[in-house]
């Protein structure tokens, strides 16, 4: 009886430990994304914390098909401000979109965490690009 | 087996057993009887002290603070006023609709209010403190694309100055600042008004933990007395 208790107990233990380390790696990760901060200083308030946008005022970020399709012009975008109506995943959406001032290298981490978390797309940035890109845009 | 724990539970079982029968029936005895008090939120404000001289005697009371009477014009260029809230719990707070930073982002957790309690009778009013820009037709926009019922979320614009001499009153702060981004700073509060029209709460209107306490407290208001 007691020989059977501490073999389960034996087993139980490690077993534990290994799911426990397999959780905290996999799914309890305090990793994020560098650009996941200057997401949230400067698109979330509008866009929200998941992209998900604000009902028919701010549209999604999250699979927008526009930001998807016309993704180099993002940079611009963020930095000189949108007007005009702009169509996301089938809905219209008119609301100004206000400039941001970031640096060259917040830039590159907010596209490539864009890119890989948000919009889902296989762009990826390095900084000389994002800068070459950015001073095309500056008036 | 020379490996002994320091517990045998089969022994101590039966025992326990109607230890915890006695103990689970006590518990419900004592939960069933005794009202969970509840908690009452305060009533927020300056407090009058009336003061009269009746007989030779001083006679003070203590009068707590009213939202005094407004009258304001929504998104549909319908006058809202004392009326349109009376008996009515509502939430207020301050917004413009070309602001850049906080506005949306409270825009966006009032919405989460007015789907729980817009069909509850809890109205919203939101008042714009740039009625040079937003007029009437402005907030309609703005309402639309908020997809919200204009008779239970209010977009208020008016007189200029009324507009801040309220805000005043709901101890809001609102100013006109060119150095701001957009043009004016507001605090991102949220004001809970009770069916009296005494302010009874100010919760962060720019976070999720804010709106989870304001709605926790019209929940409080729902059930008062």
């Amino acid at each position: 009886m007691k020989s059977k208790v501490l073999r389960i107990v034996l087993i139980a233990v490690p077993l534990g430990c290994v799911v426990f380390f397999l959780y905290m790696t996999f799914f309890h990760s305090s990793y994020e994304h560098p650009g996941r901060y200057v997401y949230m200083d400067h698109c979330a308030s509008c866009h929200g914390e998941k992209g998900e946008g604000i009902q028919q005022l701010v549209p999604p970020l999250a699979d927008a098909d526009m930001a998807r399709a016309q993704f180099d012009s993002l940079p611009c975008w963020i930095q000189s401000g949108m007007n005009g109506p702009v169509v996301v995943n089938g809905r219209t959406y008119d609301q100004p979109m206000y400039p941001t001032t970031i640096t060259d290298i917040e830039m590159t981490n907010l596209l490539n965490y864009l890119a890989t978390e948000m919009v889902h797309t296989d762009r990826h940035y390095k900084s000389e690009m994002v800068e070459q890109m950015m001073r095309s845009c500056r008036r | 087996m020379g490996f002994t724990f320091g517990l045998n539970f089969d022994i101590h079982l039966p025992a326990m057993k109607w230890y915890l029968y006695l103990s689970a029936t006590l518990l419900l005895a004592l939960t069933a009887c005794t009202p969970t008090p509840q908690p009452r939120l305060k009533v927020l404000g300056e407090t009058i002290i009336h003061h009269e001289t009746v007989g030779g005697h001083d006679r003070y009371d203590t009068v707590t603070a009213v939202i005094p009477p407004f009258h304001f014009l929504d998104q549909l260029g319908h006058q809202v006023d004392t009326g349109t809230v009376s008996g009515k719990i509502y939430v207020v707070d301050f917004f413009f609709t070309h602001c850049p930073s906080i506005c949306p982002k409270m825009k966006a957790e009032l919405h989460k209010v007015y789907e729980k309690y817009g069909d509850k009778g809890v109205l919203i009013l939101s008042h714009s403190i740039d009625p040079e820009r937003d007029s009437v037709a402005t907030l309609r926009k703005y309402a639309e694309k908020l997809n919200i019922d204009n008779s239970k979320w209010y977009l208020l614009t008016g007189e200029h100055d009324s507009l801040y001499a309220m805000a005043d009153r709901y101890l809001a702060y609102a100013k006109e600042d060119k150095d701001s981004p957009g043009g004016f700073v507001h605090d991102g509060n949220f004001i809970l008004v009770d069916q009296k029209r005494h302010i009874r709460g100010y919760y962060d209107g720019t976070t999720d933990e804010g709106t989870e306490k304001l709605m926790n407290d019209i929940e409080l208001l729902l059930h008062e007395k």
